[in-house]
């Protein structure tokens, strides 16, 4: 078969972006427990965050030029910390994994085949047809190659104000992962096949950590069947508009803020861990501009559980370097934005004052919530994911009730998610159906990590089969 | 010992299990839809993978839009500027042609009522070349300037209110081989206009070719106008020259001093 996509330069900057990545969850103690495959999810997650975020940073605060020179060493960076950590400390004990009952190990096997299918046909879909999608073209794509072209994140273009770039001041860390990548795998300007997988390994990524954040709190039994649920929604995979299949930043979004909210949370969580949560944070902010209300959510959520399990002081040190890092990344965004002209954006939403907000919510939010459920029940886009989340968050809804601390992060970041949402639809112009029937999805599959977990904690059959945190 | 409690144990287990067997069960059906959706994408891909990228962009876009890309291209240096003349609100052409065309950097043009255009953003310097994106998200080139509008072109205070009208053709009037556009104009006891500009389908038409000639009928309406030998204004053509279809015409009244009163722009129909 003759080959005219830049398959192998594709494959090779995103098994980099992997390295990266695995680097950093070597230097992660409760990561680097993990199974091999589940590291793999974190490792997809954190590299993209690392390699996006520290290109970021170095060409906007640092003036680094944006090319192969500068860009691999920054890549390698984390692998040259694993290594000097692995020389000068013992050999991590890997627990035994526990067995699987029979019924478990059907829905693992069913979940591996599925997501093995799924993951290669959307790499596969990538690389086989150019970006297509809206939002991609218009704004994700576009932008990369504005900053690939000035090889600065500050390029030119974005910050010209006669120049007709759509939304200008969006956080590009997405772009800048794609500038990074074809960087360094010298990938050609005009191949836009090459970049889609970068957003399809999106999708393993967050069953990946879907799974293994639900099995440490939940148990395999129903961490698979959360993950499978996730895993049979077809708009997460296979939407071009949000899902995996497109280049928008919504499910990179997803996993980002919804990786530091579990990872902040997770039992035994120390300063690595809370510094790699501080990063995936840090991420969600520079990626979509809900991202840094999400990553406050996230926070707020991941202090209220510390709170809710023994005191703040215990959690206070990962609290501190995750909020950190997140600040950091702000910080970044605020310097990065000052330079950039505000043009061309649709001004979505109104100026904010508490009555405008009341009067917002009572006029818009009935007809936009109609249009959510509608949207929800659209079964080529979500098939019955819509009827199996909440039959199962009611049907477990006292198994909820008695895992309260658990369920708690991941309970309040979803009601700081749908309140940060109806605010920006409550405040927004744009005819409340319309704004429904273009973001909702996308709203819920940035929801999706906290939403699928308390599923998990929903299921959780009973003490009996509760899976000790080492999968 | 308890007979029943094994029995009550198994149905605890299985109400323990009830709410992960629903889920699995309505996931699960949802399998083969996924597994379906998954398979005919690995179908499309391998004939994909094989094309080049100018193939798979024409595969996407068609033959037009990839040529007239590659034309741009060749034409504007990678840091070079152009324009595009877009014509289709929220038409996605617009959308992949600022992407593919980037790092170039494009200025916007917005279409005026006569066909002619405007930059968005008044201090943006006007590069050589356009691409016009038609509402149907065709694509042509052009020289950006010579898409530009002049209308009003030098008038740049405020208006007067100067007696003055264009009376043909109308606003909106389908009219049949158009053979003048005309008017008055003159102020109450003094002069007649000193100047009449006329545009076209958003082109200025040559000072030269508009004659005044007298509107007795202008006198007569309006009280206090004086002589009107030369009050009334026109541009004729000959049937024929100008193109079944919808025009636009607009004119510039302008009295002693530079003032100036503005007629139009509005659209009108030739009908064959």
């Amino acid at each position: 078969m003759t080959i005219g996509a830049p398959v192998a330069s594709s494959l090779l900057a995103a098994l980099l972006v992997a390295i990266s990545g695995l680097a950093l969850v070597d230097l992660v103690p409760v990561l680097r427990m993990r199974s091999r495959l589940l590291r793999l999810g974190w490792a997809w997650l954190l590299g993209c965050a690392w390699v996006g975020g520290s290109a970021y940073a170095a060409s906007h605060v640092l003036h680094f030029p944006l090319r192969r020179g500068t860009l691999l060493p920054l890549v390698l960076l984390p692998v040259a910390a694993a290594l000097v950590r692995r020389l000068l400390s013992v050999a991590a004990e890997r627990r035994a994994p526990e067995r699987s009952t029979p019924l478990e190990g059907i829905l693992i096997a069913l979940l591996l085949l599925l997501g093995a299918l799924v993951t290669s046909s959307l790499v596969a879909h990538g690389l086989a047809i150019p970006v297509n999608d809206w939002d991609g073209k218009m704004t994700w794509v576009a932008q990369a190659r504005f900053i690939r072209g000035a090889r600065s994140v500050d390029a030119p273009a974005l910050r010209d104000p006669t120049a007709w770039v759509i939304h200008p001041r969006y956080p590009v860390l997405m772009p800048v992962v794609q500038v990074v990548a074809q960087e360094i795998a010298d990938a050609p300007w005009d191949d836009d096949r090459f970049v889609r997988p970068l957003y399809a390994l999106f999708w393993p990524a967050f069953l990946l950590v879907l799974f293994d954040a639900a099995a440490a709190r939940a148990g395999r039994l129903a961490a698979s069947v959360a993950t499978l649920a996730a895993a049979c929604a077809p708009t997460l995979a296979f939407s071009a508009h949000g899902g995996a299949a497109g280049t928008y930043s919504d499910l990179p979004l997803a996993g980002f803020w919804g990786g530091g909210l579990l990872l902040l949370t997770l039992e035994g969580a120390g300063v690595a861990e809370g510094l790699a949560a501080g990063v995936l944070l840090g991420a969600a902010v520079l990626t979509k501009t809900e991202g840094l209300p999400l990553a406050g959510v996230a926070l707020a959520a991941a202090a209220v559980f510390a709170l809710a399990n023994g005191g703040l002081r215990a959690r206070r040190a990962p609290l501190l370097a995750a909020a950190g890092v997140a600040a950091a990344a702000a910080l970044l965004l605020v310097s990065w934005r000052s330079g950039i002209p505000p043009r061309y954006d649709e001004g979505q939403v109104a100026a904010f004052s508490v009555a405008a907000l009341a009067k917002g919510a009572a006029a818009r939010l009935p007809e936009a919530s109609r249009a959510c459920v509608r949207a929800m029940a659209d079964r080529k886009e979500w098939g019955l994911t819509w009827i199996a989340v909440p039959l199962g968050l009611l049907l477990g809804a006292r198994r909820l009730g008695r895992r309260a601390r658990a369920a708690l992060p991941f309970a309040l970041a979803l009601a700081g998610a749908l309140a940060l949402y109806a605010s920006a639809y409550a405040l927004s112009v744009w005819p409340p159906k319309m704004l429904a029937e273009t973001t909702w999805d996308r709203l819920l599959i940035q929801m999706g990590l906290p939403l699928f977990v308390l599923l998990a904690l929903a299921l959780e059959p009973g003490p009996q089969s509760r899976f000790q945190t080492n999968a | 010992m308890d007979t029943s409690s094994a029995p009550r144990r198994e149905r605890a287990r299985l109400a323990a299990a009830l709410p992960a067997a629903v889920v699995a069960a309505l996931a699960l059906a949802g399998a083969p839809a996924q597994v379906r959706t998954a398979l005919d994408r690995w179908k499309e891909s391998p004939t994909g993978i094989a094309r080049s990228a100018d193939a798979a962009r024409r595969e996407v876009r068609g033959d037009t839009y990839v040529e007239v890309v590659e034309t741009l291209r060749a034409r504007i240096p990678v840091g070079g500027a152009y324009a595009i003349a877009n014509g289709g609100a929220g038409d996605p052409a617009s959308n992949w042609l600022r992407c593919d065309l980037a790092p170039r950097t494009p200025v916007l043009l917005l279409p005026q009522l006569c066909g002619d255009w405007v930059p968005d953003r008044r201090s943006a310097p006007i590069p050589e070349i356009a691409a016009v994106v038609a509402t149907d998200g065709s694509v042509r080139l052009a020289g950006a300037r010579g898409l530009l509008t002049t209308l009003w072109s030098g008038l740049d205070g405020p208006e007067a209110d100067i007696p003055g009208w264009m009376d043909e053709p109308a606003e909106g009037a389908a009219v049949k081989g158009t053979s003048a556009v005309s008017g008055w104009c003159q102020e109450k006891g003094g002069p007649p206009c000193t100047a009449i500009r006329v545009w076209l389908d958003g082109r200025e038409l040559d000072a030269a070719r508009v004659e005044r000639f007298p509107r007795p009928d202008v006198c007569a309406a309006v009280p206090g106008m004086g002589e009107c030998s030369r009050a009334g204004w026109r541009v004729s053509y000959a049937p024929g020259d100008l193109a079944p279809g919808s025009h636009c015409v607009a004119a510039a009244l302008i009295a002693e001093g530079g003032r100036h009163r503005r007629v139009g722009p509005w659209t009108f129909t030739v009908t064959p």
